[in-house]
Protein backbone atom coordinates (compact mmCIF):
# COMPACT_ATOMS: atom_id res chain seq x y z
CA UNK A 1 0.00 0.00 0.00
CA UNK A 2 1.75 3.41 -1.03
CA UNK A 3 0.49 6.88 0.27
CA UNK A 4 -1.05 7.90 -3.08
CA UNK A 5 -3.29 4.53 -2.69
CA UNK A 6 -3.94 6.05 1.12
CA UNK A 7 -5.40 9.21 0.28
CA UNK A 8 -7.59 7.49 -2.63
CA UNK A 9 -9.04 5.78 -0.44
CA UNK A 10 -9.72 8.21 1.60
CA UNK A 11 -11.23 9.87 -1.15
CA UNK A 12 -13.43 7.23 -2.58
CA UNK A 13 -14.94 7.18 1.02
CA UNK A 14 -13.09 3.76 2.07
CA UNK A 15 -11.39 5.18 5.35
CA UNK A 16 -11.90 7.29 7.32
CA UNK A 17 -9.46 10.62 7.78
CA UNK A 18 -8.60 9.24 11.48
CA UNK A 19 -7.30 6.01 10.22
CA UNK A 20 -5.81 7.66 6.63
CA UNK A 21 -3.16 9.90 9.32
CA UNK A 22 -1.97 6.46 11.39
CA UNK A 23 -1.93 4.61 8.11
CA UNK A 24 0.53 7.02 6.49
CA UNK A 25 2.60 6.96 9.52
CA UNK A 26 2.69 2.86 9.31
CA UNK A 27 4.48 3.54 5.86
CA UNK A 28 8.13 2.17 5.83
CA UNK A 29 9.22 5.26 3.76
CA UNK A 30 7.08 8.90 4.14
CA UNK A 31 9.04 10.62 0.90
CA UNK A 32 9.44 14.28 0.30
CA UNK A 33 6.89 15.50 3.18
CA UNK A 34 6.56 18.83 1.93
CA UNK A 35 4.85 16.98 -1.63
CA UNK A 36 2.83 14.46 1.02
CA UNK A 37 1.24 17.44 3.39
CA UNK A 38 0.57 19.10 -0.01
CA UNK A 39 -0.86 16.08 -1.22
CA UNK A 40 -3.03 16.06 1.74
CA UNK A 41 -6.80 17.44 1.25
CA UNK A 42 -8.05 19.47 3.82
CA UNK A 43 -9.84 17.78 6.34
CA UNK A 44 -7.08 14.96 6.73
CA UNK A 45 -4.19 18.02 7.02
CA UNK A 46 -6.08 19.22 9.94
CA UNK A 47 -6.29 15.63 11.43
CA UNK A 48 -2.47 15.21 10.80
CA UNK A 49 -1.87 18.33 12.68
CA UNK A 50 -4.73 16.86 15.62
CA UNK A 51 -2.23 13.95 15.38
CA UNK A 52 0.76 14.89 15.58
CA UNK A 53 0.09 17.68 18.74
CA UNK A 54 -1.46 14.59 20.43
CA UNK A 55 1.19 12.00 20.18
CA UNK A 56 2.96 10.87 22.83
CA UNK A 57 6.11 7.80 21.78
CA UNK A 58 4.87 4.67 23.65
CA UNK A 59 1.89 6.12 24.89
CA UNK A 60 -0.26 5.81 21.69
CA UNK A 61 -2.90 3.32 21.35
CA UNK A 62 -4.95 1.26 18.57
CA UNK A 63 -7.39 -0.57 17.72
CA UNK A 64 -4.85 -2.21 14.97
CA UNK A 65 -2.41 -3.21 17.41
CA UNK A 66 0.94 -2.04 18.43
CA UNK A 67 2.56 1.46 17.67
CA UNK A 68 5.51 0.87 15.46
CA UNK A 69 9.18 2.29 15.81
CA UNK A 70 8.93 3.35 12.29
CA UNK A 71 5.52 4.74 13.19
CA UNK A 72 7.20 7.01 16.01
CA UNK A 73 10.28 8.02 13.60
CA UNK A 74 8.14 9.50 11.31
CA UNK A 75 5.49 11.38 13.16
CA UNK A 76 8.64 12.85 14.69
CA UNK A 77 10.23 13.43 11.59
CA UNK A 78 6.64 15.19 10.55
CA UNK A 79 6.80 17.49 13.70
CA UNK A 80 10.44 18.31 12.71
CA UNK A 81 9.56 19.00 9.28
CA UNK A 82 6.78 21.44 10.13
CA UNK A 83 9.12 23.15 13.44
CA UNK A 84 11.38 23.99 10.38
CA UNK A 85 8.93 24.84 7.73
CA UNK A 86 6.58 27.26 6.62
CA UNK A 87 3.37 26.16 7.78
CA UNK A 88 1.03 25.70 4.46
CA UNK A 89 -2.30 27.20 4.66
CA UNK A 90 -4.83 24.69 5.05
CA UNK A 91 -6.94 25.52 1.63
CA UNK A 92 -4.29 26.84 -0.14
CA UNK A 93 -3.17 23.47 -1.10
CA UNK B 1 -16.00 -22.12 1.42
CA UNK B 2 -16.05 -24.02 4.42
CA UNK B 3 -15.21 -22.43 8.08
CA UNK B 4 -14.15 -19.18 7.85
CA UNK B 5 -11.22 -18.58 10.75
CA UNK B 6 -11.03 -15.67 13.26
CA UNK B 7 -7.92 -15.43 15.11
CA UNK B 8 -8.66 -15.89 19.04
CA UNK B 9 -12.28 -16.48 19.03
CA UNK B 10 -14.94 -17.95 16.26
CA UNK B 11 -18.19 -18.45 14.92
CA UNK B 12 -19.17 -21.71 16.44
CA UNK B 13 -21.35 -22.13 13.35
CA UNK B 14 -20.05 -23.51 9.63
CA UNK B 15 -21.18 -21.19 6.79
CA UNK B 16 -22.42 -22.95 3.79
CA UNK B 17 -20.93 -21.89 0.66
CA UNK B 18 -23.82 -20.68 -2.07
CA UNK B 19 -24.76 -23.15 -4.61
CA UNK B 20 -22.80 -22.83 -7.79
CA UNK B 21 -20.45 -20.98 -6.01
CA UNK B 22 -22.95 -17.83 -7.03
CA UNK B 23 -21.04 -14.62 -5.76
CA UNK B 24 -23.23 -11.29 -4.53
CA UNK B 25 -22.29 -8.30 -5.27
CA UNK B 26 -22.21 -5.78 -1.98
CA UNK B 27 -25.89 -4.19 -2.64
CA UNK B 28 -27.12 -7.95 -2.96
CA UNK B 29 -24.75 -8.66 0.14
CA UNK B 30 -26.94 -5.64 2.12
CA UNK B 31 -30.12 -6.40 1.08
CA UNK B 32 -29.29 -10.21 1.83
CA UNK B 33 -28.96 -9.39 5.74
CA UNK B 34 -31.12 -7.39 6.02
CA UNK B 35 -34.14 -9.42 4.65
CA UNK B 36 -32.59 -11.74 7.36
CA UNK B 37 -33.06 -9.71 10.25
CA UNK B 38 -29.62 -7.97 10.38
CA UNK B 39 -30.22 -4.00 10.99
CA UNK B 40 -27.78 -2.70 8.84
CA UNK B 41 -28.44 0.83 9.01
CA UNK B 42 -28.32 3.97 5.99
CA UNK B 43 -24.79 5.85 7.28
CA UNK B 44 -22.88 2.84 7.16
CA UNK B 45 -20.75 1.81 3.77
CA UNK B 46 -19.37 -1.59 2.65
CA UNK B 47 -15.94 -2.33 0.42
CA UNK B 48 -14.76 -5.15 -0.62
CA UNK B 49 -10.83 -5.86 0.55
CA UNK B 50 -9.13 -6.18 -2.57
CA UNK B 51 -5.74 -5.12 -1.43
CA UNK B 52 -5.57 -8.31 0.94
CA UNK B 53 -5.87 -5.71 3.93
CA UNK B 54 -7.83 -8.11 6.07
CA UNK B 55 -5.70 -10.98 5.85
CA UNK B 56 -6.58 -14.42 6.29
CA UNK B 57 -7.97 -14.49 9.67
CA UNK B 58 -10.55 -11.60 9.49
CA UNK B 59 -13.56 -11.44 7.60
CA UNK B 60 -14.13 -7.85 8.04
CA UNK B 61 -13.35 -4.45 10.03
CA UNK B 62 -14.69 -0.74 10.41
CA UNK B 63 -12.66 1.65 11.13
CA UNK B 64 -9.09 1.99 12.83
CA UNK B 65 -8.49 4.13 15.94
CA UNK B 66 -5.73 5.16 17.06
CA UNK B 67 -5.82 7.97 20.44
CA UNK B 68 -3.19 8.58 23.01
CA UNK B 69 -3.59 6.49 26.63
CA UNK B 70 -6.14 7.59 28.05
CA UNK B 71 -7.78 9.90 25.43
CA UNK B 72 -11.87 9.37 24.56
CA UNK B 73 -13.20 8.19 21.37
CA UNK B 74 -15.80 10.27 19.39
CA UNK B 75 -18.68 9.55 16.82
CA UNK B 76 -16.77 11.46 14.69
CA UNK B 77 -13.20 9.39 14.91
CA UNK B 78 -15.81 6.60 13.22
CA UNK B 79 -17.59 8.89 9.87
CA UNK B 80 -16.02 9.87 6.76
CA UNK B 81 -16.00 12.94 6.59
CA UNK B 82 -16.58 13.16 2.72
CA UNK B 83 -19.56 10.45 2.56
CA UNK B 84 -21.11 10.77 6.33
CA UNK B 85 -20.83 7.35 6.52
CA UNK B 86 -18.91 4.90 8.78
CA UNK B 87 -17.14 2.53 6.23
CA UNK B 88 -16.37 -1.06 6.67
CA UNK B 89 -13.96 -3.06 4.16
CA UNK B 90 -15.07 -6.93 3.55
CA UNK B 91 -12.92 -10.21 2.49
CA UNK B 92 -13.87 -10.76 -0.91
CA UNK B 93 -14.57 -14.75 -0.01
CA UNK B 94 -17.74 -13.20 1.91
CA UNK B 95 -19.58 -12.83 -0.68
CA UNK B 96 -19.41 -16.13 -1.85
CA UNK B 97 -21.30 -17.42 0.96
CA UNK B 98 -25.08 -16.02 1.58
CA UNK B 99 -24.57 -17.30 5.70
CA UNK B 100 -21.04 -15.78 6.04
CA UNK B 101 -22.87 -12.91 4.82
CA UNK B 102 -25.34 -12.32 7.37
CA UNK B 103 -22.85 -13.53 9.84
CA UNK B 104 -20.21 -11.19 9.08
CA UNK B 105 -22.46 -8.44 8.66
CA UNK B 106 -24.10 -9.08 11.96
CA UNK B 107 -21.33 -9.06 13.48
CA UNK B 108 -19.86 -5.75 12.78
CA UNK B 109 -23.85 -4.35 12.91
CA UNK B 110 -24.35 -5.55 16.74
CA UNK B 111 -20.34 -4.24 17.56
CA UNK B 112 -21.16 -0.41 15.62
CA UNK B 113 -24.64 -0.32 16.96
CA UNK B 114 -23.65 -0.69 20.50
CA UNK B 115 -20.31 1.50 20.15
CA UNK B 116 -23.36 3.77 19.33
CA UNK B 117 -24.90 3.70 22.02
CA UNK B 118 -22.37 4.00 24.37
CA UNK B 119 -21.23 7.20 23.07
CA UNK B 120 -24.41 8.76 22.86
CA UNK B 121 -24.85 8.17 26.26
CA UNK B 122 -21.49 8.40 27.99
CA UNK B 123 -17.49 8.03 26.87
CA UNK B 124 -15.17 5.11 26.33
CA UNK B 125 -11.38 5.32 26.45
CA UNK B 126 -9.30 4.27 23.11
CA UNK B 127 -7.84 1.58 25.73
CA UNK B 128 -11.87 0.34 26.55
CA UNK B 129 -12.65 0.29 22.91
CA UNK B 130 -9.96 -1.76 22.19
CA UNK B 131 -10.61 -4.25 25.04
CA UNK B 132 -14.09 -4.57 23.50
CA UNK B 133 -13.46 -4.95 20.02
CA UNK B 134 -10.02 -7.14 20.17
CA UNK B 135 -10.28 -10.95 19.79
CA UNK B 136 -9.69 -13.52 22.39
CA UNK B 137 -11.10 -11.96 25.66
CA UNK B 138 -14.44 -13.88 26.57
CA UNK B 139 -17.44 -11.80 27.28
CA UNK B 140 -16.62 -8.74 25.22
CA UNK B 141 -17.91 -6.89 22.46
CA UNK B 142 -16.71 -8.97 19.66
CA UNK B 143 -17.27 -12.30 21.76
CA UNK B 144 -20.96 -11.27 21.88
CA UNK B 145 -20.96 -10.44 17.92
CA UNK B 146 -20.09 -13.58 17.11
CA UNK B 147 -22.98 -15.46 19.80
CA UNK B 148 -25.31 -13.02 17.65
CA UNK B 149 -24.00 -13.71 14.41
CA UNK B 150 -24.02 -17.53 15.28
CA UNK B 151 -28.10 -16.82 15.74
CA UNK B 152 -29.14 -15.16 13.16
CA UNK B 153 -27.26 -18.04 10.99
CA UNK B 154 -29.69 -20.72 12.45
CA UNK B 155 -32.43 -18.39 12.41
CA UNK B 156 -31.65 -17.91 8.43
CA UNK B 157 -31.83 -22.45 8.37
CA UNK B 158 -35.30 -22.04 10.43
CA UNK B 159 -33.09 -24.23 13.06
CA UNK B 160 -34.41 -21.75 15.80
CA UNK B 161 -37.30 -19.06 15.72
Amino acid sequence: MTIAQLIQFYEEGRITSHELIPSIFDQSELGDIGVLLEALPEHPRKELNRYIDSFRPGETRSTKGPISARHEENVSAVKDWLKSNKPLRVGSL
Amino acid sequence: MGAILIEGQYPNVEWSPNREARRRNLDEAIEIARRHGVDVPHDVAFFIDEFGDLGTNTTARGPRITKPAGAYVVWTDFVQDRTGKVPFLLRADILESDEAIVAVLAHEMFELRHIRDWLAHGTITVEDLIAQVSPGIKGNLHDQAWDKADAMVLRMRGQIP
